[in-house]
């Protein structure tokens, strides 16, 4: 990684900040409460380096919800949290009459709905930098350990992962969070040589 | 951009099991299938060809409004979720509820122009299963919270009943139906000798001496059998057994109780050895002549009835001896109390230092009148006893002045003998003693004179 990548990085940082920002504005209106939301840290990552990234160890179970895209540049855009995180952010986004640690079906439909607009939030930045125009699936919801459920959806040769880590404050409480966008072979190269061009012009 | 589906289109949408609405990119409603109509029991007429918004002003907004028009601009799919918006259309129910619903919405392109395609689910039989999981699954934790709290409870109890049972004073003894020892506590440790776990398990007659060790399991058993006891309810002397074979007096007070079906015997046990010990010198000491040392009137009467009973149902004579010392009064009158006193102890050591048979039995029976019971005796026999502690007392010279008699001090004896007879009393014994005994006196004194 070059200087030069690293002040590429800081920009993106920049503008996916103020789209997340944007969502967390969506989240209060939609909550009734105050959200911030903050992306403290983007770093690309290839495979070897997942192993590392939070949440937590490769065997930990984690949550994930995932949105796949595809266009200029095609992969994955996840959003990925402990199970732990996961359940304690529903309970404090929603008063639910019945609190319950386990996350069902119930608590993983508002977490998809959250993901779904984070993800869609970080997306809308890139796309509209990169002016690119991309398709994607309908979110989905997955949990299981964070190496099968990232086997599953990165080829083997695929390339280097952009890491977007996401701070969540509710009532004075901190939640962290990790966005995860995978390339897929050929993709990354597009996505960078896309970011300089937005940002030399 | 009012626009009109293909009938085919319309066809797909209303064959759909889901509620689907179709929004032109000017939020203007381009398709309400069937489902809708049958969820909402709004009709597709009145909604065709209007504004979202404006059928519904409660999508207005970013709630709602905002986040779907990202999608005609290449944004993602959106979700609104049946926890945060359970009721984005309104959908009753018959029982009188409304349908919880969770809402997808895709971009589609028709003719080559973005829709937005609203697909509406019914997971009102989902979120009411979540809702009983976890209503079921609170419930397990919070009886396995309520067990864990009886249990605490039953621990700390038995804890302070152990440590009850374990300080008790009395001995605690808890056998069961099969009269094997249950319950041994420290106290009843130290009464018996025994450690707890040299008894638990045993048969509870290993602490009584026999014959009640046999008896026992008799008990038990006629108890079980009839539920009528001697002991159970009632406090009693009993006799126990140490682990060292001697023999003491306890108390025990033995109640009955169940626990889970099973029956218990609990007997509180106290030795009173030293009460009995207590007991038995006061007994004494109520028949002693406290001057003498030797058995007072009491004793005698008790002695008389007993050994009058016995001398008849063997047919044995019985011989009574009645002795006093002369002119005593005279003697107090001339040497004081406390020389008349000491006179008295003189005597009765003399008497009683005579008596060679355990059966042979003198007591202080007045003032300075003693008496003696010689049961199987023959009248020779006490009248040469009777001449013995005469010559005896006499032979002590204690001075006497004023004695008709001598110069020292002398005694008169009265005595009689009988086989008791069917029809006769003790107290015919007595009168032919105390009439001989007067004989003596009118004789002379210092003498001995047969009734």
């Amino acid at each position: 990684m070059t200087r030069f990548d690293d002040a590429l990085i800081d920009a993106l940082r920049e503008i996916i900040n103020i789209g997340v920002g944007r969502a967390a504005g969506t989240l209060n209106e939609l909550l009734g409460q105050h959200i911030a939301l903050e992306v403290p840290q983007i770093r690309i990552v290839d495979q070897h380096q997942l192993d590392g990234v939070a949440p937590g160890s490769s065997d930990k179970t984690v949550s994930m919800v995932m949105l796949q895209f595809s266009g200029e540049f095609s992969g994955f855009s996840t959003l990925l949290f402990t199970a732990d995180c996961a359940s304690k952010l529903v309970d404090l986004l929603v008063d639910d009459e019945t609190p319950s640690s386990e996350l069902d079906a119930i608590k993983t439909g508002t977490l998809t709905e959250v993901g779904n607009i984070l993800l869609n939030a970080v997306m809308g930045s890139i796309a509209n930098l990169l002016k690119s125009h991309l398709n994607y699936t309908i979110p989905r919801y997955q949990e299981g350990s964070l190496r099968v459920l990232l086997d599953s959806i990165w080829a083997t040769d695929s390339e280097s992962a952009l890491e977007i880590t996401t701070r969540f404050t509710v009532q004075s409480s901190q939640i962290t969070g990790e966005f995860l966008v995978l390339f897929e072979v050929g993709s990354f190269n597009t996505f960078i040589s896309g970011l300089q061009a937005a940002f030399d012009e | 951009m009012s626009m009109q589906l293909p009938d085919l289109n319309n066809l797909m949408l209303d064959a759909l099991p889901i509620g689907t609405v179709l929004l032109s990119a000017d939020m203007t409603i381009c398709a309400w299938n069937r489902t809708m109509e049958d969820w909402t029991g709004v009709s597709r007429e009145g909604l065709l060809g209007r504004p979202l918004t404006e059928a519904f002003p409660h999508l207005a907004g970013v709630r709602y409004a905002g986040r779907i028009q990202s999608l005609y601009e290449g944004g993602a799919p959106v979700i609104f979720s049946a926890q945060l918006h359970p009721h984005i259309f309104s959908c009753p129910l018959p029982a009188g509820c409304l349908r919880i619903l969770q809402t997808t919405v895709t971009r589609v392109f028709v003719d080559e122009s973005p829709f937005a395609l609203v697909s509406v689910q019914d997971f009102t039989d989902l979120v009411l299963a979540a809702r009983e999981s976890r209503r079921l699954h609170q419930h397990s934790l919070d009886e396995i919270e309520y067990r864990k709290q009886i249990e605490l409870a039953l621990k700390e109890s038995a804890e302070r009943i152990r440590a009850i049972v374990d300080n008790a004073v009395e001995g605690i003894i808890v056998i069961n139906g099969a009269c094997l020892i249950e319950e041994f506590n420290p106290a009843a440790e130290k009464i018996f000798g025994y450690q707890a776990s040299e008894v638990i398990g045993k048969d509870v007659s290993m602490l009584m001496p026999d014959p009640y060790r046999s008896e026992h399991d008799g008990y038990v058993s006629h108890y079980l059998e009839t539920n009528s006891s001697r002991l159970i309810g009632r406090d009693r002397d009993f006799t126990g057994r140490r682990k060292d074979g001697s023999v003491f007096p306890l108390h025990i007070s033995v109640s009955e109780t169940s626990v889970q079906g099973h029956k218990l015997f609990v007997g509180i046990v106290q030795d009173i050895s030293v009460r009995k010990q207590l007991e038995e010198h006061l007994r004494t000491l109520s028949f002693k002549d406290g001057l003498t040392g030797c058995n007072n009137r009491r004793a005698f009467d008790e002695n008389l009835a007993k050994e009058w009973r016995r001398a008849r149902r063997n047919d044995t004579p019985l011989a009574l001896v009645m002795l006093d010392i002369d002119c005593f009064k005279a003697f107090n009158d001339t040497y004081g109390h406390q020389e008349g006193d000491s006179c008295l102890r003189e005597v009765a050591g003399v008497i009683m230092a005579n008596l060679k048979r355990p059966a042979d039995f003198a007591a202080r029976y007045g003032g300075e009148e003693f008496v003696l019971l010689l049961p199987e005796t023959s009248l020779e026999n006490a009248l040469a006893l009777a001449e013995t502690i005469r010559l005896a007392v006499a032979a002590l010279e204690i001075p006497h002045q004023q004695s008709d008699v001598a110069a020292y001090v002398t005694l008169s004896a009265g005595m009689a003998c009988l086989v008791p007879g069917e029809e006769q009393s003790a107290d015919e014994l007595m009168k032919m003693a105390d009439q001989a005994l007067y004989a003596a006196k009118k004789a002379g004194r210092n003498r001995v004179c047969l009734g």
